[in-house]
């Protein structure tokens, strides 16, 4: 943070609970930056492992149930959980929190990328393209990627979430529309990306079928994808953009308590801060958010309870 | 012409997928839980008729569900 803290400012940012209405919305935003500057950089070297780690113990699954030495009811809820926690390690790679391009480790923040995100079948570039838009355009009805989530309460989600995902659905369409609107030769490399990984699934859940392995395939993968992306969706895009009806800065987000907590959200009640401040690492969003509170207050957040 | 291809694979693909994929594994569900089927009919043969014809009519409709 290269700009100057105003005494009030500076003051403010040593005693958080410091009243802030005497600073301006300009003192306010370099307050801001400063706190949430500290929370940047390093290495996140949790997500990296939880990345690698749950990939590997996915793909472990496999071996452990076709040689019998894992029961297939055991698989299930197993691979449900690990794809659910597929998205959250690339999501750090989309906002290159492991590290920048032109840096040292840039291709380990690549191969997180690509490779965490192979359960949930969602190719890198796809997942880092719509994310950006939804970033730009949170709550847009017509330009952000997400707004497919936007629901009444969570049982309402759940049903379109589902309804979502049927073959002649608006939702199921939408990451596709948005890398047509964004005609690049990155959205055309992700639409390619995500063709051979739809061929790839496909080939693996037809292959599985006539060799005598339908339901190996469907617990496995199958049915825990669906798991996730209701999981996932619910936590990380219904759930902080709720009511999703407004736009701006302070607005498009909020947070919120869950009964469930903090691991069992996935670090989504503070999922604010990440929109404010994408590259703040994910496991440091919490003391982020208790740190930052006092100015989104200020703002006008949506602080529900939290 | 391979994007043609691919995009009638696609636009066909609840019926391919009723086929390839739910038909077997109904199959192998009936198989599993020894369900007795009239005349000695095969599982998989009844697996691939429901999963066709969950798939056709999800082609048709453009729902599963």
């Amino acid at each position: 943070m290269s700009a100057r803290l105003s005494p009030a400012a500076a003051a403010a940012s040593a005693d958080l609970a410091a009243d802030l209405s005497a600073l301006d919305s300009r003192e306010l935003a370099r307050l801001e930056a400063e706190i949430a500057d500290r929370y940047m950089g390093g290495l996140p070297w949790g997500s990296i492992a939880w990345g690698f780690g749950n990939l590997a113990f996915w793909l472990s699954l496999w071996p452990l149930t076709l040689s019998g030495l894992l029961p297939l009811w055991a698989a299930f809820p197993l691979a449900s959980i690990s794809i659910s926690l597929s998205y959250l390690p690339s999501h750090e790679a989309q906002h290159y929190i492991i590290a920048r391009p032109g840096e040292r480790l840039f291709w380990l923040n690549e191969l997180l990328g690509h490779l965490s995100t192979i359960p949930l079948l969602l190719p890198y570039r796809v997942a880092r393209l719509t994310h950006y838009e939804h970033h730009i355009h949170t709550n847009d009805p017509e330009l952000d990627p997400d707004i497919g989530t936007r629901a009444a309460n969570g049982w309402d989600f759940i049903r379109r979430s589902i309804a979502g995902r049927q073959p002649g659905a608006r939702a199921a369409a939408s990451y596709g529309a948005t890398l047509q609107r964004l005609a690049t030769p990155e959205a055309g490399r992700a639409v390619r990306d995500a063709l051979i990984y739809q061929l790839f699934f496909l080939a693996v859940l037809f292959g599985m079928a006539w060799t005598g392995h339908a339901l190996e395939a469907a617990l496995i993968w199958w049915l825990p994808r669906h798991v996730a992306q209701t999981y996932i969706g619910f936590y990380l895009s219904w759930a902080p953009h709720h009511p999703a009806n407004e736009a701006g800065r302070y607005r498009n987000t909020r947070a919120f308590r869950s009964h469930l907590g903090n691991i069992l959200t996935m670090g989504m009640q503070y999922h604010i801060v990440h929109h404010l401040h994408p590259r703040i690492p994910l496991m440091r969003t919490p003391a982020a958010y208790w740190a930052l509170r006092p100015i989104l207050a200020a703002r006008g957040c949506d602080l529900e309870r939290l | 012409m391979a994007k043609l291809i691919l995009t009638k694979v696609f636009q066909a693909m609840p019926l391919l997928f009723g086929l390839g994929f739910l038909g077997p594994l109904f199959g192998e569900i009936l198989q599993r839980t020894g369900l007795p089927l009239p005349g000695g009919i095969p599982p998989l043969l009844v697996g691939m008729a429901i999963g066709g014809l969950w798939g056709a009519i999800a082609l048709r409709t453009g729902r599963w569900l």
